[in-house]
């Protein structure tokens, strides 16, 4: 394994010719961030490129099989490996290279789907839950909180949660309810995770975020991943009026 | 050309090709569409695009991928 010192070398990697399968779904330029943080690393194999991006918990593994046929072989690493395919909703595509990854001995932890707002709200009750961004404190509770819930959030937390893409739902206390996380980029606003303390449920945490979200953010689109059988979460986008953008992900572990 | 928009609104039914200037650049196209589009493109005409053709530029308007695949044709 070789950590990837700059575009250049990760230009001369990538020189192998079309992939028979890949999901790197990623430009060159989606790399830097990785590169210049010390973060990317390469393993070359016979009939694969496997890019590893390190996260806390996992490398998240982008890859190029130049032929499906030959097994894989996985690299020594010190973290669970996370591959993550991504599909148009009919394609076949996708369920070919979810077999491939199983076949190496990956198992599917879950599947998810794009949804992207394309409606105005609809009855979405009022909720006088106080929302704010957060201070060092907040942070490191809103942290806490995606962590204890990484099961039913995206798998892989960044390194550091950004206070200016936090938002923080707060009890007359001032006691962390639920948070909100967000990216933006290329006028796109992506909810990154969502979260509530079980204590703090049905109180109207969610709805209050959801409204600050939208209402402090200016977004071209706005899209989010939601787990195929999160049915509460599902229910609150729709709410917000968000529909099915027609795209899969299903993301496979291979623990360490 | 067609060939450039037929395959655009076959991916992306939902977008109107003729209209949206910054394909990349304002998100409509997100890396995954650009993914996919490139195996589409190279197969419809039948050459080879590098990573380093991977950028917003190329992709930003259907005019700049039919130039992308023209250009690739002629080396």
């Amino acid at each position: 394994m070789e950590r990837v010192e700059s575009l250049e070398r990760l230009r001369e990697l990538t020189a192998r010719g079309r992939p028979v399968m890949s999901n790197s779904y990623r430009m060159l330029r989606d790399f830097e961030a990785a590169i210049a943080a010390g973060r990317l690393y390469a393993c070359p194999r016979e009939g694969a490129l496997l890019l590893m991006e390190e996260w806390p918990d996992v490398f998240q593994v982008y890859a190029s099989i130049y032929d499906a046929a030959a097994a894989c072989a996985l690299p020594r690493a010190s973290k669970p490996l996370l591959v993550e395919v991504v599909a148009r909703s009919q394609d076949a595509r996708g369920a070919e290279q979810i077999q491939y990854w199983q076949r190496a001995g990956f198992a599917l932890a879950r599947t998810r789907c794009l949804l992207e707002q394309t409606k105005p709200p609809v009855g979405v009750p009022q909720s006088s839950v106080r929302v704010s961004a957060p201070d060092d404190r907040l942070l490191a509770e809103t942290t806490a909180l995606f962590r204890a819930g990484l099961d039913r959030l995206t798998v892989r937390l960044p390194y550091a949660l950004e206070s200016g893409h936090v938002l923080c739902a707060l009890n007359g206390e001032g006691k962390l309810m639920g948070a909100l996380h967000f990216s933006l980029a290329n006028g796109v606003c992506m909810l990154e995770h969502l979260a509530v303390w079980p204590a703090y449920r049905r109180n109207g945490a969610a709805n209050a975020l959801m409204a600050a979200w939208i209402r402090q953010t200016d977004a071209v689109k706005r899209r989010l991943w939601v787990i195929d059988d999160n049915l509460p979460a599902r229910a609150l986008y729709a709410q917000w009026g968000f529909t099915d953008a027609a795209r899969r992900c299903a993301s496979l572990l291979y623990p360490y | 050309m067609e060939q450039v928009l037929q395959i655009l609104s076959e991916l992306r039914p939902d977008v109107d090709f003729t209209r949206e200037q910054l394909l990349i650049d304002d998100g409509v196209l997100d890396s995954f569409d650009v993914v996919s589009l490139v195996s589409e493109l190279a197969d419809a005409f039948d050459v080879e695009i590098g990573v380093d053709a991977l950028l917003p530029e190329n992709f930003n308007t259907p005019e700049a991928m039919y130039a992308l695949v023209t250009r690739l044709q002629n080396q």
